[in-house]
């Protein structure tokens, strides 16, 4: 009920005006600055580069196994899906998203509810891979997230109540957001989801305070991107120049592309990086060519939504490897040099370097146990495919069905949606990846506007008895493997990393564990009652530092894990969200 | 005897003091309501010319309709605030008025279980006149799934407005409904989702004509009507619900 009695909605209104007190406008300038500021996390990433890196160091290596939970909150309701959302933080009051397009205001000091809003979506959403949602924005006073309709609701951040909502596709073709829409310079920016349907990838970028779109860019080549002026649709050049260069026929008409995971930003270059899906269909026989800008790495302008440049990891993909995983801005010397570089883990298994002045390659290399696929990349860092390693073409064929091939990593991805982080103390990227292989094979399909467009099948099974995941530590200037830590079920948690030394995540089996840093070592782990598979962020309040992350298993490993049910099928749903500090002087709280 | 009625005129005069006159219905909720809708300190009176109908019995507890004519109401409404005392959300609506005088507004309601419905209307004075009514039900209004719940293609026909004004000597009648499931956000797994807002606003000045805040009780698929003085040219119907979509539609009809 959203409504109370005239009581309890008067202890609310004085609350929510105790919180106000102390509550400003979210300013561009908090935002690029976010990953400096340890007492707020108004961005999805702590920080626009999306490094996941707090330089705070109270809690740390040596006091870790004090860390306690101070307050849990509850998501509500029987919609216990998946929890993906990373939280964020603004004037002690904390903002996180849940399952099902839900958005949720908390005092960050007692875990109080100030606000809670549910979207109320059509029966027929069509979320591939669970009905997740990985956080929303903070901007002047509101907070902006994407919900499985394909909108973007503005609620204001104080009261929850709606601003503005836009549709930005249409969910009867498959489109949906489940990613967080990033703020850059006064502009929000979104992708979209349901490269399985065959819809369209885009990046779009609104006028925050209004929804007012201000470009659009189509992530497939041959779609003509546009600014918008006054309201009127001014064309900004077709993506890729003209359709039909890496695309037989009309297929880059529904070729998929989704930009699903949403971007960073480098204030350096002026750069915002998204990644974008699988080309659909699946069935990579149908559309001989590298399918632009399908499985790569795009770098846009933010201003009018032009490409600055693309890296593609998979071309022609056949494997479902969505280009999609976050491409993560740092610095690093080399010979006195310094290089500005962007790091990335792709679904496809292979961790790549680039320099993200001009998306030169600089280096790549697996960052999981095999790969099957390609036997590596060549000097520009495109793979070096593996004969026989791509599923059969039905067509040459009398069955229904091409030759299967058992192709390593499985679609789910060395590496996931999951964010890695990257320490500036230690220089390691912390990489949430799993061992896994498949069975997949290719049969015809034909595009038919709101249906699966896969033309494929496929068996996921664990790669080893023992383990599944695995978080490992990457130095990116070697491709060396400084340490691993194995886990029995698969990871599917996002990565957080401090000055004091650690490295937080979460497992499906439950708990929230911080690793040292420099040696892997676990130093802490508790268990939240779910499966973690959100992503959790650190802060400082009243002179503490904390930790939160929500807990409640579910996303794409009990939907599409195959043989992991396994491993999977004992963990049971949830939706809470955890909050950590060590005990106060006095004692704990 | 005499010990008692010295009670109840002791009790009348304490109520009288407070503006607040003893409920004929007798309800639990009058006072606690009043307060809440009205704030203290006001000044209420019970009024005969105010015409409130609501059925003697809800025949379907979720669509109840109620409608309010003050037609013989001496007085320009300044403000009109209803509710239905023992409803989870009691609030209706709140009118506020635009350019020209109100003279009739009906629209449906959910109903909980039997209760009182109030209509109270302040004067140019700031007096509240209040007529009550009461409606029988079996009740479960609020709380029973939408009929649009039941139905997975509800989006086809969501936000559709059919309207039309009919002319009703010197006043236009404007009859008018939205595709909308107005969920009270109290059937399990569906969150609220109703028309928080509704403005009628003249179709060549733009000026406002009146103004509703709905709440929970609302009816499903609302229809609204209203009566007020001819307007110069077809009015605008502009709706938002608690979610941001917006609704709106010209009203066309026998305008002058």
């Amino acid at each position: 009920m959203t409504y109370r009695s005239i009581s309890t909605r008067f202890t609310l209104g004085t609350l929510a005006m105790a919180v106000s007190l102390g509550a400003q406008a979210v300013t561009d300038q908090d935002i690029l600055n976010d990953h400096a500021t340890v007492d707020d996390v108004v961005t999805y990433g702590m920080g626009l580069q999306g490094q996941r890196y707090s330089s705070l160091d109270q809690l740390n290596a040596d006091n870790v196994q004090s860390l306690q939970p101070v307050w849990a909150f509850s998501f509500g309701s029987e919609k216990m899906r998946g929890q993906e959302s990373q939280p964020m933080i603004k004037d002690g009051v904390m903002y996180v998203t849940a399952s099902y397009s839900r958005a949720y205001a908390i005092d960050a000091r007692t875990g109080e509810e100030i606000w809670q809003y549910d979207a109320r979506l059509p029966d027929g959403i069509m979320p591939c891979c669970d009905v997740v949602n990985r956080g929303g924005a903070l901007y002047d006073d509101l907070f902006i997230f994407g919900t499985l309709d394909a909108k973007l609701v503005a609620l204001n951040k104080d009261t929850g109540k709606v601003v503005w909502v836009k549709q930005v596709a249409d969910y009867q073709e498959g489109y949906s957001i489940t990613a967080a829409p990033i703020i850059v310079n006064g502009k929000l920016i979104t992708g979209v989801s349901g490269g399985e349907f065959g819809i369209v990838g885009k990046v779009e970028a609104y006028d925050p305070r209004t929804g007012d779109l201000l470009w659009t860019r189509p992530t497939v080549e041959g779609h003509m991107g546009y600014v918008y002026q006054d309201g009127e649709a001014v064309e900004n050049g077709i993506s890729g120049g003209e359709a039909g260069l890496t695309w037989p026929g009309d297929m880059w008409e529904t070729g998929g592309a989704a930009t699903w995971l949403g971007g960073t930003y480098d204030p350096d270059t002026d750069t915002l990086f998204f990644g974008t899906g699988n080309p659909a269909p699946w069935n990579s026989h149908l559309r001989p060519g590298d399918n632009l800008f399908s499985s790569s790495r795009l770098a846009i302008d933010p201003n009018d939504g032009s490409i600055k440049w693309h890296f593609q990891t998979t071309p022609n993909d056949g494997w479902d490897y969505d280009g999609v995983n976050e491409l993560i801005s740092f610095d690093y010397e080399q010979n006195g040099e310094l290089v500005r570089a962007a790091a990335t883990a792709d679904r496809n298994g292979f961790f790549y370097v680039l320099d993200r002045t001009d998306g030169s390659f600089i280096r790549g290399f697996p960052f999981v146990d095999e790969i099957t696929w390609a036997e590596g990349l060549d000097e520009n860092g495109r793979p070096i495919y593996t004969e026989g390693g791509r599923p059969g073409d039905p067509a040459a064929t009398e069955e229904d069905k091409g030759e299967p091939v058992l192709a390593r990593p499985a679609f789910l991805g060395g590496k996931n949606w999951m964010p890695m982080a990257y320490n500036q103390t230690t220089g390691l990227f912390y990489v949430p990846s799993n061992e896994w292989s498949m069975d997949i094979w290719n049969e015809p399909v034909s595009y038919k506007r709101g249906a699966a467009y896969l033309g494929a099948g496929f068996t996921i099974k664990p790669a080893n008895e023992e383990f599944i995941g695995v978080l490992r530590a990457i130095d990116p200037s070697t491709g060396e493997e400084v340490w691993r830590h194995e886990n029995r079920a698969p990871l599917w948690g996002g990565v957080m990393t401090t000055a004091g030394n650690l490295v937080f995540t979460g497992t499906p089996e439950g708990y929230l564990k911080a690793f040292d840093a420099r040696t892997g070592e676990e130093l802490y782990r508790f268990n939240t009652g779910s499966g973690v598979v959100g992503t959790p962020i650190t802060w400082e309040m009243d002179g503490e530092q904390y930790v939160s992350v929500a807990s409640g298993w579910g996303g794409a490993v009990p939907l599409w894990g195959g043989e992991v049910a396994k491993v999977v099928k004992d963990f049971n749903q949830g939706g809470m969200l955890w909050t950590f500090k060590l005990p106060s002087e006095n004692g704990a709280q | 005897m005499s010990r008692w009625w010295l009670l109840v005129l002791l009790w009348a005069g304490l109520q009288a003091h407070a503006g607040v006159p003893a409920d004929p219905f007798g309800s639990p909720m009058w006072e606690y309501n009043l307060e809440r809708y009205l704030g203290a300190d006001v000044q209420v009176r019970h009024d005969a010319r105010i015409d409130l109908q609501v059925p003697a019995f809800a025949e379907d507890s979720a669509q109840v309709p109620l409608t309010l004519d003050l037609a013989n109401f001496p007085h320009r409404p300044q403000r009109i605030i209803a509710w239905v005392d023992l409803n989870p959300v009691p609030h209706l609506f709140t009118y506020e008025p635009g350019v020209t005088p109100l003279r009739l507004i009906a629209l449906n309601f959910r109903v909980q279980q039997a209760t009182t419905v109030r209509a109270a209307v302040q004067d140019d004075e700031g007096i509240w006149h209040v007529a009550s009514a009461h409606v029988d039900a079996a009740g479960g209004g609020c709380t029973a799934p939408s009929l649009t719940a039941a139905n997975p293609d509800w989006e086809r026909s969501f936000g559709t407005i059919r309207g039309r004004a009919f002319s009703r000597g010197d006043h236009l009648r404007y009859k008018t409904s939205v595709m909308h499931p107005m969920d009270s956000g109290m059937v399990d797994n569906i969150p609220a989702f109703f028309i928080e807002q509704v403005e009628l606003r003249d179709g060549g000045e733009d000026e406002l004509l009146l103004r509703l805040m709905l709440s929970e009780s609302a009816a499903e698929n609302p229809m609204f009507v209203f009566e007020l003085p001819h307007p110069l040219a077809a009015p605008r119907l502009w709706m938002r619900d608690n979610h941001g979509n917006v609704f709106e539609r010209r009203l066309e009809g026998e305008t002058g």
